[in-house]
């Protein structure tokens, strides 16, 4: 197994970071936030200096990636027209549109957050592709990988609820 | 009633028409290409179980380990993105998603 996540601390305060050319973001407490990217689906690497931006590790989210519109504009430096429009999902009763995509998850330096290793990204293979809400929607405050990710992509998440640190490795 | 058209009138339906022509919908090849998926995800589950498989419309283009390296395959064969899905060998899933609150 490999380790992606290492040591990644979360916070029972909340807090702040800034998204590189891009807006500072608050993290409520308790949120396990890791660094993505998005791109077009089944490039063969990830491209060098790509926007990277904060998401949450929600397993009470039951799919793959949920984005506001606006934040795939903003953060990720992509329009969701430019995304293949292949189904729909209800989410809080509306309709989203999912949309194929690869998010890419940057590893973190050990204890350190918003501090990333100079290493290629993983690839996050989602089945289906992204869901993109609408900006009227307001929702998602903070982009969500959802539990479907982990499995499909074997990911072994591990909290360490004493230390308030997480490890998240990979299946080789 | 008149049935002729007013300048306003006119501008109200042009505006109808470019509004109805920007509800993107999903293309008929990438739809077909889903169903044919799902017509035959019951067989390749007891075959292929957690591969990724390829359709493009109703042919069935490969079945590998990796999606990306299944997506590139296709566009290698020639296959033009927007035209095939690359689709995982898992039961579906509900089209209703819980998300939760922040607290």
């Amino acid at each position: 197994m490999s380790k992606i996540i290492d040591q990644l601390p979360f916070f029972d305060q909340p807090t702040s970071l800034r998204i590189p050319g891009g807006p500072a973001v608050n993290v409520r407490q308790f949120q396990i936030i890791v660094w993505v990217a998005v791109t077009d689906v089944g490039l063969s690497v990830c491209p060098q200096n790509i926007s990277r931006f904060p998401a949450v590790i929600d397993i009470g989210f039951n799919h793959n990636f949920l984005i506001q519109a606006h934040q795939l504009h903003d953060w990720a430096r992509i329009e969701s027209s430019d995304l293949i429009y292949v189904a729909n999902i209800a989410v809080r009763g509306e309709r989203v549109p999912l949309r194929e995509a690869d998010v890419w998850i940057f590893q973190n330096q050990p204890a350190f957050r918003d501090q990333l290793q100079e290493v290629p990204p993983f690839r996050l293979q989602l089945d289906g592709g992204i869901a993109v809400c609408p900006d009227r929607m307001n929702y998602p405050r903070l982009p969500l990988i959802g539990l479907r990710t982990i499995c499909r992509n074997q990911l072994d998440v591990r909290v360490d609820g004493k230390n308030r640190r997480v490890a998240i490795h990979v299946s080789d | 009633m008149s049935q002729s058209t007013s300048p306003d009138s006119a501008r109200f339906v042009n505006t109808t028409a470019t509004e109805q022509a920007n509800v993107e919908t999903i293309s008929g090849a990438i739809q077909t290409s889903q169903e044919a998926f799902q017509r035959d995800l019951p067989k390749l589950l007891t075959t292929h179980p957690m591969q990724w498989v390829a359709y493009c419309g109703i042919k069935r283009i490969g079945i590998g380990p990796s999606k990306s390296d299944l997506y590139r395959h296709c566009l290698d064969q020639g296959h033009k993105r927007g035209e095939f899905v690359v689709r995982s060998i898992e039961p579906l899933v509900s089209e209703d998603v819980d998300a939760l609150s922040e607290v």
